[in-house]
């Protein structure tokens, strides 16, 4: 706003830029971060951002490296959970029907495995006891 | 004991349990009501049809420069480069959080009466590509603001 002249409601919407790939708005960047990011304005900023610039389109045009499952990282915690607890979707095949696959919640605590997911549990304290060998 | 069934939590729990073998005992604690934290889900049904989304943390960013120890946990649960390449062909190409950011994506700004959400590449626009003065040109703005708009995007207000 100080130096290019934009109003607040124009930076905002510029903002969308950083918000879309880091999830906060452009406060709360250093420069060297939305140099880094493309952020919008790069061009106004001299020859070494123009390159910067330069390379943020093409990074725009041809950012191919991204992969994204229909439901985002949940794809990723639900076949390290499978992973985990075959139990919970044992018909469940990998990355091609992590989406769909239905998950039983139950299987997530059960006495008889190695591995459980106590859900719904608030911790306020630990403190480790002996136990009694029978 | 694991406090947190997040990403977090579960990572080293993998890690652990390959150290340790199929018997090492593990529990997590978490108090929510469901597994994964920020990478939630977004699942409901309309008619028996199941309709899923995200809720919360989306892509895998460059899945190719990852750390040699990163690298082994998703090859472990199945994401090798195959994956990643059925994934990429399977993604249309119009959806930007997909990574098709060349693509059309809203920009919302406020208007008259209320906030106002125009179509188009704008974060190709925003940085000086392709039609952006026209898509300037439609925003429900002051002349004088979208004149600097313009500027701000193509480079020529800010002379170093």
């Amino acid at each position: 706003m100080d130096r290019a002249g934009l109003s607040e409601q124009a930076v905002q919407g510029v903002s969308v830029h950083l918000r879309n790939l880091i999830g906060a708005l452009g406060w709360n960047y250093s420069v060297l971060e939305s140099l880094a990011s493309g952020a919008p304005g790069l061009r106004a900023m001299g020859w070494l951002a123009n390159i910067a610039a330069t390379l943020a389109t093409m990074f725009i045009e041809d950012l191919a490296e991204t992969r994204m499952f229909p439901d985002g990282k949940a794809s990723i915690i639900r076949l390290l959970v499978q992973k985990l607890i075959p139990e919970i979707s044992p018909k469940m095949k990998g990355f091609e029907d992590i989406a769909i696959a239905r998950f039983d919640h139950d299987a997530l605590d059960q006495e008889n495995q190695t591995t459980r997911v106590r859900l719904n549990s608030t911790l306020v304290g630990v403190i480790e006891v002996e136990v009694a060998s029978s | 004991m694991i406090f947190g069934a997040a990403m977090s939590g579960l990572a080293p729990a993998w890690y652990y349990q390959k150290k340790m073998g199929a018997a090492a005992r593990i529990l997590f604690l978490d108090n929510h009501d469901d597994f994964g934290g920020h990478a939630k889900r977004n699942e409901f049904y309309l008619n028996d049809r199941m309709v899923l989304s995200l809720g919360g943390a989306q892509n895998l960013e460059s899945p190719e420069n990852y750390s040699a120890v990163a690298t082994s946990l998703v090859t472990d649960i199945g994401l090798d480069q195959n994956a990643f390449d059925t994934m990429a062909e399977s993604t249309p190409n119009d959806y930007v959080l997909g990574g098709k950011y060349n693509r059309n994506v809203g920009f919302t700004m406020p208007g008259p009466e209320c906030a106002i959400t125009y179509g188009g590449p704008w974060l190709r626009f925003m940085h000086g590509r392709g039609e952006y003065v026209a898509a300037v040109r439609r925003l429900h703005f002051p002349k004088e603001e979208q004149d600097k708009l313009i500027s701000f995007f193509c480079g020529s207000c800010w002379p170093v």
